[in-house]
């Protein structure tokens, strides 16, 4: 990592440890939005991760971006960064990226909204954070074409649901919504890609949740005594735990993979997609894994709302869902090796696994 | 709070080693052609072709990273990694130099004497000289430092008195590494007094039994030692120091492909069968998933061959790739099963329900040799700090 990108990870933990605590998370949850924190990350201009340069932003790498996110993820972030840089990423990819306001994103997973006459027709689901924003970005179609709208979040109707985790997710109705502004993306540009992005933003956020989760189960069975020992003195306990560290290890292996894939220049679609599908399928599963163990390492008081261990693993609970979920991304891998193998005489499964590296 | 995160860096990848991927693997392809070869399932361990392998040995494929005047090429840890998965994909027979090239050459590197390195090396390197482990015994299987053969000195040398259980290939060996007490057990430092030596095997006094799996395949062997003379210079390194070369090995031995890539000639196949058959969406979310853990394992075994070349000791990162990995091997079997049922042995002909039945057969060993899973979680445990 570059020198400039670990002062920005040092701000931004810096940051999560002064004004994420679990009272706040907590507090968020019951309505009470943590402004302090969120204005500390706008002024840190961590918002800005992936606003290119010239538009005023940092012009960090998607490796950035990405380890800010899976960071954030440690302290359960209750406030949209991850969606304020995805939002922000969407836009420059249509070369209207600036960093004026704090934005959300609308993605739809199936079909997007039609841009006709100037107004906006559709409805996304799953938006999350949108009444915390001012600003949403809108991949729609506009004469057959990928394109960007942004949209004043006012003008939009918007229908509040709250995540596993009570985080806000919204439906967002855009009929009749006027953009602030828009414009079709660069060629080269698929809503594969967005989709792609923002399941390995999901990814990342897994995965350090799953950090978290290790390291306060270790601590934890180290703490609790039972039968005049502690916990970690039981051989049982013992695999359990290595058991959540594997698959959390293995969790990382896979996000920091995708990671170095899509940061790479022209790396091809397919690449990113089979990197992201790895990351998602593998993270997913570990945070089934993951929480099941550490709630049983933990006993009763994992479960109560009191202990910290609730804010992780409702959180992963609602990330794997999010943009496609381990079984949606098994598939459409298990599809793309199958369709590569049969390409070509000689195509097989390994040719597509030893790709990556 | 303590914080522990595991990190798997990037492999530093140049063109030589995507150039050196294609060689092997249009070699092997031309192989299997000529028909030289049958891919087989854990191939590493089970497919013993002394023929095959001396190939591999003329074509520079055995020893890569070690000394030019040894024998190898001084080329990287990776360049070796990707030749050992194109094998192991392949499923071709590699187990006559399998240990030899991974453990025993660069055990002789880093212990041997010059006489070992200018002898053998090279040796092994062309594909003429393969090692057996002397490891495991009648009494002593996880718990290994319960060692009983015994190392006594004698005029000029050493004389050794034991059996070996489970030595892997032992019948086509030349040498087979011995860890013998050298000293009495003191039960506060158990690890204490075990020396490796290096045994011949046509020595007087040894005997080498094979012993018949359950799948048919005898390729492992009981070793018997009966007052076996070794000279002076058959100790690896230093008196007493067989315990510390032994765990200074095993990140190496636990996280490279061949644990969890040793059942998977038979995913190659259904893939095969799967992109010519109608689309069937459940077949392939369930071999995708396959494909996704095969991806992330794999990060994470490159991760710590990086680790290792950067100089540090990833054992624990290790531990978690053998623990996850070798379950994985058995479990792609399992989840085959529902759509090719494993019932006949040899498969009656059908390429992939043989690899599926040999598969089958095999895998009980997975999560065993090497360090079984209990014990590797008993290692991630303490990296933990729980014990």
């Amino acid at each position: 990592m570059e020198q400039s990108d670990q002062l920005i990870i040092d701000t931004a933990q810096r940051i999560f440890a002064d004004h994420c605590s679990a009272d706040v998370v907590n507090s968020a949850e019951n309505g009470h939005y943590p402004e302090t924190l969120w204005q500390a990350l706008k002024e840190a201009g961590l918002l800005l991760v992936w606003v290119p340069e010239e538009s005023g932003g940092v012009g960090g790498s998607m490796g950035l971006g990405l380890s800010l996110i899976r960071q954030s993820a440690r302290y359960a972030l209750p406030v949209p960064l991850a969606e304020a840089l995805v939002a922000n990423w969407l836009l420059a990819q249509a070369g209207l990226a600036n960093a004026d306001q704090t934005r959300g994103f609308a993605l739809a997973l199936e079909t997007l909204p039609r841009l006709e006459n100037g107004q906006l027709h559709g409805v996304v689901e799953g938006v999350a954070f949108a009444a915390q924003v001012s600003q949403l970005v809108v991949p729609c179609m506009q004469a057959g074409q990928l394109t960007m709208a942004l949209v004043a979040v006012d003008a939009c109707e918007l229908s509040l649901q709250q995540s596993l985790a009570g985080e806000p997710r919204h439906i967002v109705n855009l009929n009749g919504v006027q953009p602030l502004t828009s414009a079709a993306v660069d060629s080269g540009f698929s809503i594969e890609l967005a989709r792609g992005v923002a399941a390995l933003v999901r990814a990342h956020q897994i995965a350090g949740a799953m950090e978290r989760i290790v390291t306060l189960t270790i601590n934890y069975v180290q703490e609790r005594n039972q039968f005049g020992r502690a916990l970690s003195r039981f051989q049982a306990i013992q695999h359990s735990v290595a058991d959540i560290a594997g698959e959390s290890a293995l969790a990382n292996a896979a996000v920091e993979q995708a990671a170095r894939t899509v940061s790479q220049p022209h790396c091809a679609l397919n690449d990113a997609l089979m990197a992201i599908a790895t990351a998602k399928s593998v993270a997913g599963e570990a945070a089934g894994k993951v929480t099941q163990l550490a709630h049983q390492a933990h006993g009763a008081m994992g479960f109560s709302h009191e202990y910290t261990l609730q804010q992780y693993s409702r959180r992963v609970w609602c990330w794997r869902e999010e943009f496609g979920s381990e079984f949606y991304w098994n598939q459409w891998l298990g599809q793309q090796i199958a369709e590569q193998v049969g390409a070509s005489d000689g195509g097989s499964a390994w040719a597509s696994i030893a790709r990556a590296f | 709070m303590q914080n522990i995160n595991f990190n798997f860096p990037a492999p530093v990848v140049d063109s030589s080693v995507e150039a050196l991927r294609l060689e092997v693997r249009g070699f092997l392809a031309d192989e299997r052609r000529k028909g030289t070869f049958q891919p087989g399932p854990d191939c590493w361990c089970a497919g013993i072709d002394t023929e095959f392998t001396r190939k591999l040995g003329q074509k520079g494929w055995i020893g890569v990273t070690w000394p030019k005047e040894y024998g190898g090429r001084e080329l990287t840890a990776l360049h070796r990694y990707v030749i050992t998965e194109e094998l192991l994909v392949a499923g071709a027979p590699v187990h006559a130099h399998w240990i030899a090239d991974r453990q025993s050459g660069p055990l002789i590197l880093q212990s041997g004497t010059q006489a070992m390195k200018e002898g053998i090396l090279p040796r092994i390197a062309a594909g003429t000289c393969y090692f057996a482990l002397g490891l495991s015994e009648p009494g002593a299987g996880s718990d290994l430092a319960a060692v009983k053969t015994r190392a006594v000195p004698t005029e000029g040398g050493w004389r050794i008195t034991g059996t070996k259980l489970w030595s892997s290939g032992a019948q086509v060996c030349e040498y087979m590494t011995v860890l013998a007490r050298t000293s009495k057990v003191d039960e506060k430092h158990r690890h204490a007094g075990l020396t490796q030596f290096l045994v011949r095997l046509d020595a007087p006094g040894v005997t080498v039994r094979g012993i018949r799996d359950m799948s048919g395949v005898e390729h492992f062997n009981e070793t018997n030692f009966d007052n076996v003379f070794v000279p002076e210079d058959a100790v690896l390194g230093a008196v007493g120091d067989g315990w510390k070369q032994i765990t200074g090995e095993l990140a190496m031995e636990r996280s490279g492909p061949e644990r969890f890539l040793s059942t998977f000639v038979a995913l190659e196949r259904a893939f095969s069968r799967m992109a010519a058959a109608r689309e069937n969406t459940h077949q392939q979310a369930v071999l995708g998933r396959l494909a996704a853990r095969i991806r992330a394992l794999r990060s994470m075994s490159l991760g710590v061959a990086t680790l290792l070349q950067n100089g540090e000791s990833p054992d624990v990162e290790a531990a978690i790739v053998k623990d996850i990995g070798t379950r994985f091997e058995q479990e792609i079997i399992e989840k085959l099963r529902e759509f090719w049922p494993i019932m006949m042995a040899q498969g009656q002909g059908d390429e992939l329900q043989h690899l599926l039945s040999e598969s089958l057969l095999r895998q009980p060993s997975f999560t065993l040799r090497g360090g079984t899973n209990e014990i590797l979680k008993g290692i991630i445990a303490r990296g933990l700090g729980l014990r």
